[in-house]
Formats: C-alpha cells, sequence, structure tokens
C-alpha cells in the first residue's frame, strides 16, 4: 500500500518535472505554425507560412551559424586535442596554470569577452567586419569545453602507462599518438564536439555584440525577429532552430555511441569473465 | 627464439628535478640469457632502475646503459629492442588480443597476414589462442598479464623487463603464473630482469637476486646466499622472518634471561645472534639452552608456525616445525639451536 503510494507520487513528480521543461518548448514551437497567435492554433488554424517567411529572410544566418559551428569545431579540434594532450604528458605547475587560464572564458560573461575582442582587434577593418571575428570569440568561448573533455578521458585511460607500452613495443612518438592515444581518446573528443557544436549554434552574449549587420548568426536573427516581426514568426524562427539542432545532436550521438561500442569504454557490450 | 643480450649497468644513479636522490649510482653486469630479480620494498628505486634500464628515464650524468657491450643509454626504449611488461599491463583497450600481440610486428612495418601468423604462434605458445579475437576489457587479470607478455614476447627481444607483472593477481593465480613464466622464460633462454616486492617471486624466477633499500644494492647474491647469509640487517630483516637474540657473550656463550646457547663467536658485552624460525628445535622443558612459554600456535598444513615467549623478559621467538607435533598453548618448552645455524651481523 504504502510502496504504491510512494510509487504514485514518483511518477506525479516525474510529470510535473517533464512538463515544466517541455511545455513552453511545445508551446513555443506551436506558435510558429498558428496562423494568428492571438485567436490561438485551434481558431485560425495551422500554416506552414511562418516558416517559410523566416527561411526567405533569415535563412543566411541559418548557414552562417552552421559554417562558424563547424569553423569553430575545426578549430577546438586542431588546437584543443593537441593542447589537452601536451598538458595531460607533461604535468607541472605550469600546466596547471595553463589549464586554469584556459577555463577562464568559462567564468568571465561572454560581453566581457567580445568587449575585449572589440577593443584588442575592433580597428582591423576587414577582421574586424568578416565572420571570422565571431569565430575568434567561439573559438575562446568553446576550446575550454574541447581542453576538459579530452583531458578527462586521457587521465581515464592512464595514457601514459599506454604510451610507454607503444613505445617499447618499438613505436615512436607519431605512431604512439595515432594507433594508441587517439582510438582511445575518442569519447572525449566525441564530447568536446558535442558541446562546441551546441554551444557555438546557441551563443548569443558574444556573439551579438561581436556581429554586424552583414554577420548575423541564428540566435541574433532570433533576437531580431522577436524585437521586430510577428510573434509567429520568431516562433517559426524557434522551430527552425529545432530542427536543425536536434538531429545534428542525435546524429552525434549515434555516432558517439557507435564507436564508444568499439572503444574502451565498452559499455555497449557486455566482458565476459570466464 | 633469439638468445638473450647482456646488460651493464655503470654507475646509473637517477635524481629527480625536484632533487630527490630515487637512485645512488649503483654498477650490475648481467648475463646473456640470465633472469635476475630486483627485490625490495616500494620507493628503494628498484622500479627506477628498471626504467633506466628500459630506456624510459635517463640516467644522472655519468651513468651508463650497455647492451651487449653497445652503449645505449641515450637511446630511447622504442630503439632498444626491449620487451617490457607494465605493472597494469598497458595493453591497447582500442586493439584486440591479437592486434595487441601483433603491435610490435606492425611498427616494424611487417604485413597484416605475417604478422597475424607471428602473433598467432606466440599466442598458442601461451595456451591463449582461443582469445585471440577478444578486446582487452573482456579478458580476466590472469588473461591480461599473459597476453601482456605474449605481446613482449612477439617481438623477439634481447631483454625482457618485467615490473611487478604479478602483483595485480590474487594469491592463487600469482602463484600458478610464477611457475608458468619461470618454464617459459628458461624455455626461451632470454636476459630477463624482473622486478617485485615479493620475496617469494624473486627467489623462484631470479638465477640472481638484488635486494635494494633506499636507492641502493643492499645485497646482490644467489636466493640461497640472499637468505642463508644476508648482508646486513635490512636483508635479515627484509627477507623471511627472522629470530634475534641479545645478550652478552662469555666463552662461547650467549646469555639471555630465558636461558644460554652455545654459539662460535669471540665474548662480547653486547651481541645479537639472528637465526631462521626452521633452524631451531622445539625440545621438551629443560633440554636445549632456552626456556620459553608457548604463547600460539599457527597451523599450516605441512608446517606449523609456533609463537614463543619469555614472560619476564618480553623475548619472543618464533619457530617452524612438524606439523604433526601437538602442542598446547601455556605450555613450557625448551629451544635449542645448533651453532652453525647462527648469523651473526
Amino acid at each position: 500500500m504504502q510502496a504504491t503510494l510512494l510509487r504514485s507520487v514518483q511518477v506525479l513528480a516525474t510529470i510535473l518535472v517533464t512538463a515544466f521543461l517541455v511545455v513552453p518548448m511545445v508551446l513555443s514551437l506551436m506558435a510558429g505554425v498558428t496562423v494568428n497567435y492571438f485567436q490561438g492554433i485551434l481558431r485560425s488554424g495551422v500554416t506552414l507560412q511562418w516558416v517559410a517567411e523566416v527561411w526567405a529572410l533569415y535563412a543566411d544566418t541559418i548557414l552562417l551559424s552552421l559554417k562558424i559551428a563547424i569553423a569553430t569545431l575545426a578549430a577546438t579540434l586542431a588546437i584543443g586535442v593537441p593542447a589537452a594532450y601536451v598538458l595531460n604528458r607533461h604535468p607541472s605547475r605550469l600546466s596547471r596554470a595553463i589549464e586554469e587560464i584556459v577555463t577562464l572564458p568559462l567564468a568571465i560573461p561572454g560581453l566581457a569577452i567580445a568587449l575585449a575582442l572589440l577593443i584588442s582587434y575592433g580597428s582591423a577593418g576587414e577582421f574586424r567586419k568578416s565572420w571570422a571575428f565571431i569565430l575568434v570569440g567561439h573559438v575562446l568561448y568553446t576550446l575550454p569545453f574541447m581542453i576538459r573533455a579530452v583531458m578527462a578521458v586521457l587521465a581515464s585511460i592512464d595514457a601514459r602507462t599506454l604510451e610507454e607500452g607503444a613505445a617499447s613495443l618499438g613505436a615512436g612518438p607519431l605512431q604512439r599518438f595515432l594507433h594508441v592515444i587517439l582510438p582511445n581518446i575518442v569519447p572525449g573528443i566525441l564530447a568536446g564536439s558535442l558541446m562546441v557544436v551546441t554551444l557555438s549554434i546557441g551563443e548569443f552574449n558574444l556573439t551579438w555584440m561581436l556581429h554586424t549587420p552583414l554577420t548575423k548568426t541564428l540566435p541574433v536573427g532570433l533576437a531580431d525577429s522577436y524585437a521586430s516581426m510577428r510573434l509567429e514568426i520568431a516562433s517559426a524562427y524557434t522551430l527552425v532552430f529545432f530542427l536543425m539542432i536536434v538531429p545534428l545532436l542525435v546524429g552525434l550521438q549515434i555516432f558517439g555511441s557507435f564507436l564508444g561500442g568499439a572503444g574502451p569504454s565498452g559499455s555497449s557490450r557486455k566482458g565476459k569473465h570466464p | 627464439m633469439t638468445s638473450g643480450v647482456s646488460i651493464s649497468v655503470a654507475g646509473v644513479g637517477k635524481t629527480f628535478a625536484d632533487g630527490t636522490q630515487a637512485l645512488r649510482p649503483v654498477s650490475i653486469d648481467v648475463a646473456a640469457g640470465e633472469q635476475l630479480a630486483i627485490l625490495g620494498p616500494s620507493g628503494c628505486g628498484k622500479t627506477t632502475l628498471l626504467r633506466i634500464i628500459a630506456g624510459l628515464e635517463h640516467p644522472d650524468r655519468g651513468g651508463a646503459v650497455l647492451f651487449d657491450g653497445r652503449d645505449v643509454t641515450r637511446l630511447p626504449i622504442e630503439k632498444r629492442n626491449v620487451g617490457m611488461v607494465f605493472q597494469s599491463y598497458a595493453l591497447f583497450p582500442n586493439m584486440s588480443v591479437i592486434d595487441n600481440v601483433a603491435y610490435g610486428l606492425r611498427v616494424r612495418g611487417m604485413a597484416r597476414q605475417a604478422r597475424h601468423a607471428e602473433a598467432r604462434r606466440v599466442l598458442d605458445m601461451m595456451r591463449l589462442s582461443e582469445l585471440s579475437q577478444r578486446r582487452i576489457d573482456q579478458l580476466s587479470g590472469g588473461q591480461r598479464q599473459r597476453v601482456a607478455l605474449a605481446r613482449a614476447l612477439a617481438m623477439k627481444p634481447g631483454v625482457l623487463l618485467l615490473d611487478e607483472p604479478l602483483t595485480a593477481l590474487d594469491a592463487a593465480l600469482r602463484d600458478e603464473l610464477r611457475a608458468e613464466i619461470d618454464a617459459l622464460l628458461r624455455s626461451l633462454e632470454i636476459t630477463t630482469i624482473y622486478v617485485t616486492h615479493d620475496q617469494a617471486e624473486a627467489m623462484v624466477l631470479g638465477d640472481r637476486v638484488i635486494v635494494m633499500e633506499k636507492g641502493g644494492v643492499a645485497q646482490a647474491g644467489s636466493p640461497r646466499d640472499i637468505y642463508f647469509k644476508p648482508a646486513n640487517t635490512f636483508v635479515a630483516g627484509f627477507i623471511g622472518s627472522m629470530n634475534r637474540i641479545d645478550g652478552p657473550i662469555t666463552g662461547g656463550m650467549l646469555a639471555c634471561p630465558a636461558g644460554h646457547l652455545p654459539v662460535r663467536a669471540a665474548d662480547a658485552a653486547s651481541a645479537s645472534v639472528r637465526f631462521r624460525p626452521e633452524s631451531a628445535k622445539l625440545v621438551p622443558a629443560g633440554q636445549g639452552g632456552l626456556t620459553l612459554e608457548i604463547e600460539r600456535v599457527h597451523f599450516l598444513g605441512a608446517t606449523q608456525r609456533v609463537y614463543l615467549r619469555h614472560a619476564e623478559s618480553g623475548l619472543a621467538l618464533i619457530v617452524d616445525g612438524n606439523s604433526r607435533l601437538d602442542l598446547v598453548p601455556g605450555t613450557k618448552v625448551g629451544l635449542a639451536v645448533d651453532p652453525s645455524n647462527f648469523i651473526m651481523l
């Protein structure tokens, strides 16, 4: 009797929390396909008109966001993975200090980072006007996530001993990294990539400060539409954002668990111990 | 397989960046095909010495490591052709068992089919064939240990270095693998250096044992020498169990509160004699030189360990003897020790 009651309370609590998280999202998405929000979806009907209008007005911001996200990912992979590796393999007071400094952008408001960038490069004409300016901000902001994720996995696999094992078998430094270290840190690289891509696509604070009318990203466009367009258009914009980001996240997760099955974690396959 | 190379370590010491001296300069020669065990407590420098021989650490200035007379001191490990088995095995989780074993050959550019055939041969030799397609996380501790050894042997190294290879395993498995490794290494005639803190491992696997203490060599010799003729009090205390009686020696008799014992030593105002638990014999009370009380008896199967105590002075001794003797704690017994069994340090 008491167990049933407890179970009911648990189920109820779960439903409430889920509703708390999901309801605003659903309402917002519904608003995006409603003919007239003030009349309601039932009276005015369903339409894709707003979605089409968003695409017509803001397609360039969506494409730019994707472009910046991919470039940010490329940059954080190129900088973050080797950096994490070096920090892990050469632990010292200096390396710990570097790790802390690299992590600083997490604790500093995006606006402050943007301001610092504007002070540093604001007068660098072409660079200031190009999307690469936003890219620099995004890389600064997301790099700690990549470094942290890769360092966590490096620490858990005891990279130093693995590398010594490979060296004892005759492998040189590059072979050791490519054959032994890299395949074993894939889960960390994927986790870091997931963070970097989502953070970059959704980043607003920093981007809002750094953008020009010609380098608007998706979230900046979203703010713009909220401020100047019908509510339905802003909501349809949210819908487009979801349609973009959700398949991307799901795809990365599937890719990750596929690789994770062959990687060191092995959680997807149970080990046999005869 | 290839026969081993000889190793010469000359004046090799190691001081770390923070100034701590992990290893005082030591010189050791290991003959080709010899099995050397380095034994000592943790922090004695044995692993540092092994890592310098392997090429994972550089010795301080002045030290040199020679393989077959060739100076390899500045050569990194990947150019030394040493097989190494790590305490944590260092198996590659991203590769199957056979790919782990074949990795040394892959790095040397051997084609996939050829290196797999070679790896399979080594796995057969170590009776691991049925595991060849397994992933590392599907192996038990003992299997991992054997795969690590197979991987080191597959590249036909001139030297095999083992760093506490059995420490992570439980006792029964350790005994089994110890015998297996010993048989395998002797059949391969490969030069082996085996680092351990376990004296039984060192004695079984070492033709010669080097006992290390606080960054230096305390004694080097055969297992027999180390056990019966310890060079100093550290070795005497570290290897096996040891009894110690203190007292003055007059006219060839050692006096202690529990009685007198004949010794072969000059007179001295205060002396210490030591003997192994199995070198003493229990006799009826009143006979033998000493009289003590049985405190407790640990039955071990083939033998039993008897803990003796002299209540008034607190002198405590242990004696290993025939387990068929039924001894009752609390009774008084005599103790006799043949003078030739005493170790005087």
